[in-house]
């Protein structure tokens, strides 16, 4: 597999003297001036408090910011020997149409530092993004121990949110992954992750396709580390405040490109995971007790009016992906009035099946099909806020429980889907 | 006088005889012809008919969005539409091959003619599918984005973006046809034009305070969202 085209910031001398290293933990940054000195400070004390005996290195991967943020970081860095500094290749389309994570070209910047991982011959490395306002040394702590520790391959993040947070997470991505692949990993795709060198070996010898190197990279990793033998366990790391160097994508533009990924791996590893059957627990390491923030106050009503508006509009659309017992239940649903407003657990989930299965066949254009579910999302969204409005973390988690479980139920309806797709005519 | 006039009309008449006697085994020719190429096209018909149906070709047809785009369902299905087709395209060959047997210099000729203008009936072909089914997708484009941001009216968008592009491949496919001439052209630059100006003055006199409010409750709306830090993700 050809290296990924870098350009190394520091001096040769400096590249040169650093010859080996036990941990490699890589900083991902574009524009993000404000964290980075902050997160690359934090970085080092945390590798270097609580892994004195190793030789650790630092990895600045910049995608050509334009606000210092690379000054910042060398200025942030007390030993210019342990702060490498690459620039890895971000083209125009990167930049045109930004990712969800907000780093463009994000595949090219993980590659990178695999790269140098695996030439300093890291036993462990870690990845994290510079927008995050409250890292802390802990961070690096709980990304790497397991790693050097625990002999776990691939250490995905865990973090503390309200219970309105990251609904993609809980209504989609976690319950999908964990029916499927058989693994209860909370943030599949979260931007903060662990690795071991066997992993990392692994994935330098993967061919990297052009949507793994934008917005598709997290959901790849993770499903190659579930589709293959590799160890997984959790870190939990606390909440992650973002600094976002942009403005925010739309939520459809970003739901698009999340499921477009994940769908896009489903169908990559689709001999895996219709072996499975159960999921099991992943450890988890590092649990605090801290209570969840409270979250903000909540208004369901304009996503049951967005949902509706979808229903009215977009049932064309929908006919060609969902059943007709499944458009039976949305039109009930749509009359539903909003205090009543529930979507059934089980329909959700063959909805999201039905998605995966018509993104797998084509049955339209790839960005309109996974668009025209933003109504349906925000649908399940006000859904599930009116569900655990008045309820404490432990209600939360049973109502995330009870929707993982439907989709474990669901997933006979999708392994026949996917088996025999003209025997079901939508 | 009444010899002469007698002999008129008999050679008149013998002529008439003479020309209908060789007209007479062309049109039987003609006639037979026909018949066997009436025969022709319904097997053809029933032999493509039933291929299309093999190959699920309406299926397929709806997923390409031809069939909804030529508002062929469920009156007709795609795979009716083109066997029919079949049909008469075989039906108007056997014709000419009729006609030749008639007249073979007429034949050649509405030959030549025909296939002079073949080419230009193809590239109006194309340029009708390629607008029809670019107005297809920049209609389902409009109409998903248009709900994505809650705009009340997303379906007339997208139908006007659909009739839009539409209108302006038929212009210029009508163009490519030779039919109507400038008059298409004409047409068309008036009823874009009166579209885009009535357009302008219902925004700039009519709504602008409607436009200036829907602007204000996006601004509102960003702002709230980003007070309330709900993150999808």
């Amino acid at each position: 597999m050809p290296e990924v085209d870098t350009a190394p910031r520091n001096s040769r001398q400096e590249v040169e003297s650093v010859a080996t290293a036990d941990i490699v933990l890589g900083v991902l940054s574009y524009n993000n001036a404000t964290t980075i000195a902050q997160v690359i400070r934090n970085a080092r004390h945390g590798l270097e408090a609580n892994f004195p005996g190793g030789r650790s290195v630092l990895v600045h991967a910049d995608g050509g910011s334009t606000d210092g943020t690379a000054e910042l970081a060398l200025q942030a860095a007390p030993d210019r020997n342990a702060l490498l500094q690459v620039a890895y290749p971000v083209y125009p389309a990167h930049l045109l149409s930004p990712d969800y994570h907000g780093i463009p070209g994000k595949g090219n910047a993980v590659r990178a530092v695999f790269e140098i991982a695996q030439k300093l011959g890291a036993k462990a490395c870690a990845l994290v993004d510079a927008d995050i306002r409250e890292f802390t040394p802990q961070w690096a702590e709980n990304l790497v121990r397991p790693v050097i520790e625990g002999r776990f391959d691939l250490v995905t993040p865990q973090y503390l949110r309200h219970k309105y947070d990251g609904a993609v997470i809980n209504g989609i991505v976690y319950p999908l992954v964990r029916a499927l692949y058989g693994k209860q990993i909370r943030e599949p795709i979260g931007a903060d992750f662990g690795y071991s060198a066997k992993l990392i070996a692994h994935l330098t010898q993967c061919r990297w396709d052009p949507d793994v190197t934008g917005a598709g990279v997290d959901a790849w990793i993770t499903t190659q580390s579930l589709a293959g033998s590799f160890t997984l366990a959790q870190a939990f790391l606390g909440p992650r405040v973002q600094s976002p160097s942009g403005p925010p994508l739309q939520l459809s533009t970003a739901l698009a490109q999340v499921l477009g990924s994940l769908f896009t791996e489903i169908h990559r590893t689709a001999s895996t995971w219709q072996r499975l059957r159960v999921s099991e627990p992943v450890p988890v390491f590092g649990l605090d007790s801290r209570a969840a923030p409270e979250p903000p106050p909540f208004d369901a009503q304009p996503m049951i009016e967005s949902f509706r508006l979808g229903f009215q509009n977009l049932r064309e659309i929908w006919r060609e992906v969902l059943s007709p017992a499944t458009l039976l239940e949305l039109k009930k649903l749509s009359s539903q009035p909003d205090a009543s407003f529930r979507f059934v657990d089980g329909s959700w989930a063959r909805i999201v099946y039905d998605f995966a299965l018509a993104h797998r066949m084509r049955v339209m254009d790839s960005n309109h099909l996974l668009r025209a579910m933003t109504p349906l999302y925000l649908g399940w969204v006000a859904s599930y806020a009116l569900e655990v409005r008045e309820a404490d973390a432990t209600g939360v988690e049973q109502c995330i429980e009870t929707l993982c479980r439907s989709f474990e139920t669901q997933k006979g309806y999708f392994i026949a889907r996917w088996r025999w797709p003209d025997k079901f005519n939508p | 006088m009444l010899t002469h006039a007698k002999d008129v009309l008999n050679l008149a008449a013998g002529r008439i005889v003479n020309a209908t006697a060789d007209f007479l085994p062309g049109l039987l020719a003609l006639l037979i012809i026909l018949a066997i190429t009436v025969l022709a096209a319904f097997l053809a018909r029933a032999v493509l008919h039933r291929i299309l149906l093999r190959v699920r070709f309406d299926d397929r047809a709806t997923q390409w969005g031809l069939a909804e785009l030529a508002g062929w369902e469920p009156a007709r299905r795609p795979s009716t539409v083109i066997s029919q087709l079949s049909f008469w395209i075989v039906v108007l060959l056997g014709l000419l091959a009729g006609v030749s047997a008639l007249d073979p210099a007429l034949t050649s000729v509405l030959v030549m003619r025909l296939f002079d203008y073949l080419p230009k009936v193809a590239a109006a072909a194309v340029v009708l599918i390629a607008g029809f089914l670019l107005a297809r997708f920049l209609a389902r484009s409009v109409l998903i984005s248009s709900v994505n941001l809650q705009i009340q009216s997303a379906r007339l968008l997208s139908l006007g973006v659909k009739w839009l592009v539409m209108v302006l491949a038929s212009a210029m496919a009508m163009e490519h046809l030779g039919i109507g001439g400038q008059l298409v052209q004409l047409a068309f630059a008036i009823l874009f034009g009166g579209i885009v100006l009535t357009l302008s003055l219902a925004v700039g006199l009519g709504s602008k305070d409607m436009v200036s409010r829907s602007w204000e409750r996006q601004a509102d709306k960003s702002e709230r969202e980003a007070e309330e830090q709900f993150h999808h993700l």
